[in-house]
């Protein structure tokens, strides 16, 4: 299930807040590990056998690597292990069985091999198996306890706020608050605030850029300009932020209603200086997870330069076949890595020398080039855009795209100014200085969710014309 | 922190959610929807096989949204969300001057204005084929494509014209050889007169530009001398509150409704004529049955049907007259009854009907007259398939 459809607003959140608050709260795990276990299967109930199976191994392993790392490193080792393994495996079958198995085609003896069919990818696979061994390790770390009630456990695995697009929960963070909260309407009116402004951001902009790019990607098979393809890569950026940034609002929104408080996953990406300090803004929890549980048990940056660009090098290429199993994520993975490395070895002295702004073009410019690798399905067509937004085959402009330009510039204005923090800033401002603007949460927060609500129901308004009848 | 205005977001928040499931719960469900003219997901029964294979909650979210309470208020909050927006039009629905709606693009191709030309180019031979085969069998033939909304009305929207005027003249250039009634530069002019010839919120000619296109038909076979003069029809107002489709897609609740008009002839009795559909048969052309319902335009002729045929039961010249064979889209429909008054008719769907040269011998048809669109003529293959 995904939070931007009606029946996610109105059926399973409203039978979920009504049952979570009717029963007393010992119930409430076990509310919380049900309904989201409908949440997961909804769709695909056959794997909720899955989720079930990983949430089995994980507790059981869990139980033995905390039994065993005080007296038999080795024994909580191997369990670690196991636990890892199996873990990774469902992961790598899931995910990337296809993707190898095609390329291994390619191979000329093992050309008879051909992908399994029906393999449908199990929602949020990606970020609850990273969930799942931040637990594991963080046990056999010591830096957290065993959770010996596997109702609890389970509700932190599956927990539908943050099972399908993240933040990538560690078990360590939440770990008091899934056995002690106190739900109040303070907990619960900032949630409601957070969730709605996710909402807005998901449905207004993220799927109005989504329909940019799609009529200008059409359009511009047929005739190619230079503004068109700009127009294409630039709504993109837009999409994938507001898209994803506006999941994790409401990811952390949702969390709250329960009082569970997720740590922040974006941080104003698109107004870094550099590369760097993107990544330290963009997706945070996955950018903290593959540091803490990769970058830093390789060495990080303690063993010496080499060693640290071999490590950067890992950590890419992995955060790049995370993103998905294709070859343009493995590029889009390396493509940051290398800049990374650059950045590193001089250019971050640079930037800090030179006038703020020249950061900051050089910084989106990049990210659009990121974006334009990652956005496209193959290599060619990554090629083709390249040259197209450098004026190779394609005129400067068409009259239909200066027309569709100009009267996307309110909308693609709202997406900058949102992409920076004043906003939050005035709201905050607003907030401290006036007592009654508090009054406002209320009438904004609703006022968009009715708002989002009549986008989503248009969407499913589908005439059916008789011009072929 | 306000605890006051806390309780007021959480009280009204989670009154909204629940109202509106409440809503859902206490309405009765639908099972067709006039303003998008189709079928209505109802509850979907619960089995163990649809269960498991995911198909359950792929129909229950279908049915969630088509039986959502308050459809058409959400859609018409949407509209106007999205002109605040200033992005002058709504799924693909423009807002021109005078509330004038046109959709944007071809429907097959999303939305933009372009198309395959290699599809669309077979069009051209295949009907230039068909009217070979015609003459050869002495019957004479002509095509109309109806232009869109957006070529007629260019002047009510800022919109660029040029794709339109290039498929205007590649349509034009193709059918060169061919008895192609070009009726396009006619009714923009008429428009651009300020004569009510397209509905504002309809994607069809009006029955007035329906008159013009059906005096250049009489031109075309030759008939000029026996087309009716427009003092000669007495004017009926059918309907002052007809929505039509464009207005249902574009979500622009504030547009005001378009009138659709009879025309009678002065001279003659509309009852010497029967209309026979698959459903049903009745004097005159029109089932007015349709005027009380959203898809009004369907009272001409009684709306699309595999065969309708329009004949002059009783009277002058009552089973003596020429007959012509009107292989049409909706567009159509409105002509029919001018055409009516001169010809029998046998009217059949350009969709699926592809031995047209065979189907005019078999109805004994000595004219054949194609009306077919112009968001048809590129997102649809049919004309290449004729013969």
């Amino acid at each position: 299930m995904v939070f931007s459809t009606l029946i996610f607003l109105f059926a399973f959140l409203v039978i979920t807040i009504a049952i979570y608050f009717i029963v007393p709260f010992k119930f409430r795990n076990l509310v919380l590990f049900a309904v989201s276990l409908v949440f997961y299967g909804w769709g695909e109930p056959s794997y909720i056998l899955l989720m079930l199976f990983s949430i089995l191994t994980a507790y059981v392993f869990g139980f033995f690597i905390a039994k065993y790392r005080d007296t038999d490193q080795k024994k909580a080792k191997k369990y670690l292990a196991v636990s890892l393994i199996l873990n990774l495996s469902s992961l790598l079958f899931f995910k990337y069985a296809n993707f190898f198995l095609e390329n291994l085609a390619a191979i000329p003896f093992l050309s008879g091999l051909s992908p399994i069919e029906g393999l449908r990818l199990p929602v949020g696979i990606s970020f609850y198996t990273f969930q799942i061994m931040s637990y594991s390790i963080d046990l056999y770390r010591k830096d957290t306890g065993v959770q010996k009630n596997l109702i609890s456990f389970g509700a932190y695995v599956v927990l539908f706020p943050q099972l399908i697009a993240g933040p990538i929960v560690r078990y360590r963070d939440i770990a008091d608050m899934l056995t002690d909260r106190k739900e109040s309407f303070d907990k619960f009116a900032s949630g409601v605030i957070r969730f709605c402004a996710g909402l807005a951001k998901k449905v207004i902009l993220a799927d109005s850029a989504a329909a940019v790019v799609k009529t200008f990607r059409a359009a511009n098979e047929y005739e190619p300009s230079v503004l068109g393809a700009w127009i294409v890569v630039l709504a993109f950026t837009f999409q994938i932020y507001f898209d994803f940034s506006g999941y994790s609002d409401m990811a952390i929104g949702l969390g709250r209603l329960f009082d569970f408080e997720f740590l922040e996953n974006f941080d104003y990406p698109y107004i870094s200086r550099s590369i760097t300090e993107f990544w330290r803004r963009w997706h945070i929890s996955l950018s903290t997870w593959f540091k803490e549980y990769v970058y830093i048990p390789l060495g990080g940056n303690r063993k010496g330069i080499l060693k640290q660009y071999r490590n950067i090098a890992i950590v890419w290429l992995l955060t790049g076949l995370w993103h998905g199993a294709a070859w343009s994520f493995i590029i889009w993975g390396a493509y940051f890595g290398i800049i990374l490395m650059i950045e590193k070895t001089f250019l971050l002295k640079l930037l800090d020398r030179i006038p703020r702004v020249f950061g900051h073009i050089y910084t989106i410019l990049l990210i659009m080039f990121g974006w334009l690798i990652f956005s496209s399905e193959s290599l060619p067509e990554i090629w083709l855009y390249l040259k197209m937004m450098f004026g190779s085959g394609a005129s400067l402009a068409t009259d239909m795209v200066i027309y569709d330009s100009v009267r996307l510039i309110p909308m693609f204005a709202i997406c900058i100014v949102g992409s920076t923090p004043l906003l939050k800033k005035l709201y905050d401002y607003i907030m401290g200085k006036y007592h009654f603007a508090a009054y406002l949460n209320p009438v904004l927060s609703c006022g968009s969710l009715l708002l989002c609500t009549a986008y989503l129901v248009d969407s499913t308004f589908s005439p059916f014309l008789y011009y072929i009848f | 922190m306000n605890r006051k205005a806390n309780i007021i977001t959480t009280v009204v928040f989670v009154g909204i959610i629940f109202c509106l499931s409440f809503m859902f719960l206490l309405k009765e469900d639908e099972t067709f929807s006039e303003q998008e003219n189709r079928r209505l997901q109802t509850i979907p029964e619960l089995k163990w096989d649809s269960l498991i294979s995911g198909k359950y909650s792929e129909e229950i979210n279908k049915y969630f949204a088509d039986q959502f309470p308050l459809r058409d208020f959400f859609v018409g909050v949407k509209g106007i969300s999205e002109l605040t927006l200033q992005k002058g039009e709504n799924n693909n629905v423009l807002l021109g001057q005078d509330g004038f709606l046109a959709v944007r693009g071809f429907t097959a191709y999303g939305g933009i204005d372009y198309y395959n030309k290699d599809l669309v180019s077979a069009h051209f031979p295949a009907v230039k084929k068909l009217q070979e085969t015609l003459e050869d069998k002495g019957k004479d033939f002509a095509i109309i494509i109806p232009p869109r909304t957006i070529e007629v009305a260019s002047s009510k929207f800022d919109y660029p014209e040029n794709s339109a005027e290039q498929l205007l003249s590649f349509i034009k250039e193709g059918f060169k050889d061919v008895d192609y009634i070009d009726i396009q530069p006619l009714l923009k002019e008429k428009l651009d007169n300020g004569e009510y010839v397209y509905y504002k919120t309809d994607h069809h000619y009006t029955s007035l530009g329906a008159y013009y296109v059906y005096r250049e038909v009489m031109r075309e076979f030759g008939l000029e001398d026996s087309t009716i003069p427009p003092e000669d029809f007495d004017i009926e107002l059918a309907s002052d509150s007809f929505y039509g489709t464009t207005w249902s897609k574009g979500g622009f609740k504030f547009v005001s409704p378009d009138s659709m008009q009879f025309w009678h002839y002065k001279y003659g009795d509309e009852n010497d004529y029967t209309t026979k559909n698959y459903a049903k048969s009745f004097g005159g052309f029109y089932d007015r049955s349709f005027l009380k319902k959203k898809d009004k335009y369907s009272a001409f002729i009684g709306g699309n049907s595999s065969l309708t045929t329009i004949t002059k039961t009783s009277g002058e010249n009552a089973g003596n007259r020429p007959r012509l064979l009107l292989v049409k889209d909706s567009f159509g429909l409105s002509l029919a009854p001018f055409l009516a008054l001169h010809f029998d008719l046998e009217i059949v769907n350009t969709e699926g009907t592809t031995n047209i040269s065979e189907m005019a011998e078999e109805k004994e048809c000595d004219y054949v007259l194609i009306v077919y669109n112009t968001d048809n003529f590129v997102s649809t293959r049919d004309l290449s398939l004729v013969r």
